[in-house]
């Protein structure tokens, strides 16, 4: 047998109608580079149009991709590919988690795994590198994710990694996650692997993964020593600094001299953490304050985060206040996992007999681990708004049984008792009452419950589409380019291509500087709520920031801090390296290729993507039927006296539907897709060599005229 | 090594120590360390400005000079310092506002006066807020404050009320609600 480099070379596939496994050649899918886009292909190739993501026929792919395993720095994402029970059309749809299991799936041999079919009882999946089976889930179906893992781990050892569902999963909500570790959740699939019966994966993996060129690899790591930052690739620390020239409060480079894992025994000091220090690169990030606010310094124990990656992004801490709560005080987590239960507790957090001086904390941890435990999906924080909507427009009211009503016990929330998110999260999981159907997604509960225009439209809940998703960085990121970004896929954008690079906090004319270099005018980038009207230079950093997103998620690299825009360093002249990727798969796989070929791989995969979507909606006419945007992103704001901000003035960020218009037709020309419909034409299909693609397409009539 | 020489190398060692300890090293210090009398004071202060090697950089006060090494500290900090050192809260707060709002641009958090490396005390800070903001000398330094309370300066000079205060709310409450 051939050795092969980066790739394992073997996809595991598991039908759990048959129990048939078996695998198959990775490189028949290697025009998708792996993780997103060989998942990607498979629903291409495999899954009919019109299936439901809880039909048997429909597939999930958990991807990793030639990158995770070999200790290229923030390889250790998971990306899980399956149709997104959220989705009104039922697109095609990516989540993500970091953690070790993709890592410890290459360790086994394997750079995917793929189930299909529908178990007729509840299983897990027990994989010891070439040993798979199909056991018996009785015993651990119905329990928290943090109880199904430790009672696996108990069985294969605490070397195992697993991704589980917990209830919410279980129970086939549309809005549940999928977990690793111990806060690690990729949103939006829970339910699909409980339409198969399946509570959880479990991996062990003995092997390793080959490198070509290890010495190559090393080298190009210790570039990424002069070139890595903190979280999301802040590259400027959030306070003055003896060896920084700039600095913002914004940062996530929160470490400091005076600033300590308090909980720790002894507690550590995270220290100056200079940029050349690769030591200190882990407490760079005090995640916890930065999440928390200042009182979560003494709670911090450390800070954790996923497999090769010297960012630690997720605090963990321990709260005593929780076994009050009759819960571990050992809590983990980070940014929207902390968000969203404050979201939901909206009148605030008192704790319902503390002091009340950490009671957000307190609140906020309980939040965090009901919802990791029960495995519930907030939809990037969406939950929190709906709760706040639904019961102060008295949608509640009138949709929730009368008796149902009064069980819910208002009062706590009203008082900002952390106790309401033990009813709330529990009833929702658990399917209790109509109440549940909030986790169904804001495109189902707005038919459901007959939810018009005040809803989509109000700029307070955030829904960027009818497509029932909200923000995530968009219009506030870049103005347009945020703006566009977001349209593209059939949830939250999770794209941080163009978000890691605002948000560098390095000042605006080297920001321009950069964006210049790579998209030929410093007009690409607007200065934060500064906008000005679309141009070309706009649409190709749209362009850019779609593609490596698809990349990233498909090699598997973190795309929180890839793509490397910027360096820390004054010597670097504060620039980065954007061919680091390509670099490390040349040296990782031994075959040469370039950063053009690289993102043209991507490129057919965004183009995929779109092509899954024209083929879910049965429509050429995604301009109109997908991505449009709601009306409360193009309509002017208004200032105290009622009169109207016009849109591109200092100040505000609100879009204008003619400039939105012409962004798409701009994009879909950067893209080679129809600028009428923003449908892939069959030339530019046939140019990315997906032939078979626009074969189906137009056998349907879907290729645009 | 002549006399010169080994004068200024322990000069040079002198302001590295500070640097070293995150602090300029003002002249008046190297001449009480050297043991310099009056004559010895304006000499040291020559001999820096005639042959101090290129790392060692000066900022020149009112009332002394400050020293500090470049490889060890940068021109951004040693300018927080060097206001500091000046003693004169209204200046250092409107300098700095003035510097964020034209070079990122961004409002300037009020509380950020009270860490390191300011460590103002918060009743020193609003007493120098309230003057500034009555004051001709700060006539373009304003206040805005975010729905959550915080408080931020800018300098109408480089940012107009309306983004002031957009740039604000989001830093104090929409980049936490979107994270």
């Amino acid at each position: 047998m051939s050795t092969t480099y980066g790739y394992t070379g073997k996809v595991l596939r598991i039908d759990l109608g048959s129990g048939e496994v078996w695998t198959e050649d990775t490189f028949k899918y290697k025009d998708f580079i792996g993780g997103e886009g060989i998942g990607y292909k498979i629903l291409w190739d495999e899954v009919p149009a019109g299936t439901h993501p809880f039909d048997p026929e429909n597939k999930i792919t958990f991807g990793a991709g030639p990158l995770c395993g070999t200790g290229v720095p923030c390889s250790g994402r998971t990306t899980i590919i399956s149709l997104l029970p959220t989705s009104p059309h039922h697109g095609a749809g990516s989540s993500h988690m970091g953690g070790y299991f993709s890592v410890e799936m290459k360790y086994a041999g394997y750079d995917s795994i793929v189930l299909e079919g529908k178990s007729p009882k509840p299983v897990w999946i027990r994989i010891e590198d070439d040993k798979v089976t199909i056991e018996d889930a009785r015993w651990i179906w119905g329990k928290g994710i943090f109880d199904t893992m430790a009672m696996i781990s108990s069985q294969m050892g605490k070397e195992a990694q697993v991704a589980a569902i917990g209830p919410a999963g279980e129970n086939q909500l549309n809005m549940s996650v999928i977990r690793t570790g111990t806060s690690h959740s990729a949103g939006g699939h829970g339910g699909v692997m409980g339409s198969k019966n399946v509570k959880a994966i479990g991996i062990r993996g003995t092997g390793s993964v080959k490198v070509a060129d290890p010495k190559a690899v090393m080298e190009l790591n210790t570039l990424m020593d002069q070139i890595i930052g903190a979280n999301n690739q802040m590259v400027a620390p959030s306070h003055p600094a003896p060896w920084a020239e700039y600095y913002s409060p914004s940062s996530r480079w929160t470490g400091k001299p005076g600033l300590f894992w308090g909980a720790a025994n002894p507690p550590v000091e995270t220290g100056e953490c200079y940029p050349e220090d690769v030591h200190s690169i882990g407490k760079r990030t005090q995640k916890a304050v930065f999440d928390l606010g200042l009182g979560a310094e003494k709670y911090t124990v450390r800070m954790g985060g996923c497999a090769h990656c010297p960012i630690r992004c997720h605090s963990q801490l321990k709260v005593p206040q929780l076994e009050k709560y009759g819960m571990d005080p050992y809590v983990s987590n980070t940014c929207m996992g902390y968000a969203s239960p404050r979201g939901v507790m909206f009148k605030g957090i008192k704790e319902f007999d503390g002091n009340g001086e950490d009671s957000s904390i307190v609140g906020t941890a309980i939040g965090a681990t009901l919802a990791d435990d029960l495995g519930m999906w907030c939809n990037y924080g969406q939950i929190g708004r709906d709760v706040k909507w639904f019961y102060e427009k008295g949608v509640f009211k009138r949709v929730l049984p009368a008796e149902e009503y009064a069980s819910i016990p208002w009062h706590l929330l009203e008082k900002g008792d952390p106790r309401f998110l033990i009813d709330f999260y529990n009833r929702v999981a658990h399917k209790q009452g109509e109440i549940a159907h909030i986790a169904d997604g804001a495109a189902w509960i707005a038919k459901r419950w007959g939810l018009g225009d005040d809803y989509w439209d109000a700029k307070e809940n955030k829904l960027w589409t009818r497509g029932g998703y909200p923000v995530h960085h968009s219009n506030e990121s870049a103005g347009q380019v945020g703006a566009l970004i977001s349209c593209f896929s059939n949830r939250d954008a999770q794209n941080h291509t163009h978000q890691n690079f605002i948000g560098s906090q390095l000042p605006i004319n080297i920001q321009k500087d950069v964006a210049a270099e790579l998209f030929g005018s410093p007009d690409a980038l607007d200065a934060p709520s500064k906008y000005t009207r679309m141009n070309e230079y706009k649409a190709r950093f749209v362009k850019w920031s779609l593609i490596r997103g698809r990349l990233h998620d498909s090699l598997t690299l973190c795309n929180w801090m890839w793509p490397m825009h910027f360096s820390p360093l004054k010597s670097r002249n504060y620039r980065g390296d954007l061919s680091l990727e390509a670099k490390y798969m040349t040296a990782v796989t031994g075959e040469a290729i370039s950063p053009e070929q690289l993102d043209r791989n991507a490129e057919r995969i965004v183009t995929l993507l779109r092509a899954l979507n024209v083929r879910s909606m049965a429509t050429t006419d995604l301009r109109h039927a997908h991505d449009a945007v709601n009306k409360w992103i193009v309509t002017p704001d208004k200032d105290k006296e009622g009169k109207v901000i016009p849109q591109f003035t200092p100040g505000t960020i609100q879009m204008e539907q003619a400039d939105m218009d012409l962004g798409l037709g701009m994009v879909y020309k950067q893209f080679g897709w129809d600028e009428k419909t923003g449908a892939p034409t069959k030339s530019t299909l046939l140019e990315l060599g997906l032939g078979n693609v626009a074969a189906d397409l137009e056998a349907s009539g879907l290729i645009p005229a | 090594m002549n006399e010169a020489e080994a004068r200024l190398s322990r000069i040079a060692a002198i302001i590295q120590e500070a640097s070293e300890e995150k602090r300029l090293c003002p002249l008046s210090e190297l001449a009480g360390r050297l043991n310099d009398n009056s004559q010895g004071f304006a000499d040291t202060k020559a001999l820096l400005a005639e042959s101090a090697p290129e790392e060692i950089k000066v900022m020149r006060g009112k009332a002394d000079d400050y020293y500090f090494m470049e490889a060890l500290m940068t021109e951004a900090y040693a300018i927080h310092l060097f206001r500091l050192a000046e003693r004169n809260l209204l200046r250092l707060i409107a300098e700095t506002t003035r510097d964020e709002s034209r070079i990122y641009p961004r409002p300037t958090l009020l509380a950020g006066f009270l860490q390191q490396p300011f460590l103002i005390s918060q009743k020193d800070l609003n007493n120098a807020v309230d003057k500034m903001l009555g004051s001709r000398d700060y006539s373009d330094i304003k206040l805005v404050s975010a729905s959550n309370g915080d408080k931020f300066l800018y300098s109408e000079k480089h940012l107009n009320p309306n983004h002031a205060q957009a740039l604000a709310e989001w830093a104090a409450v929409g980049e936490k609600e979107n994270p």
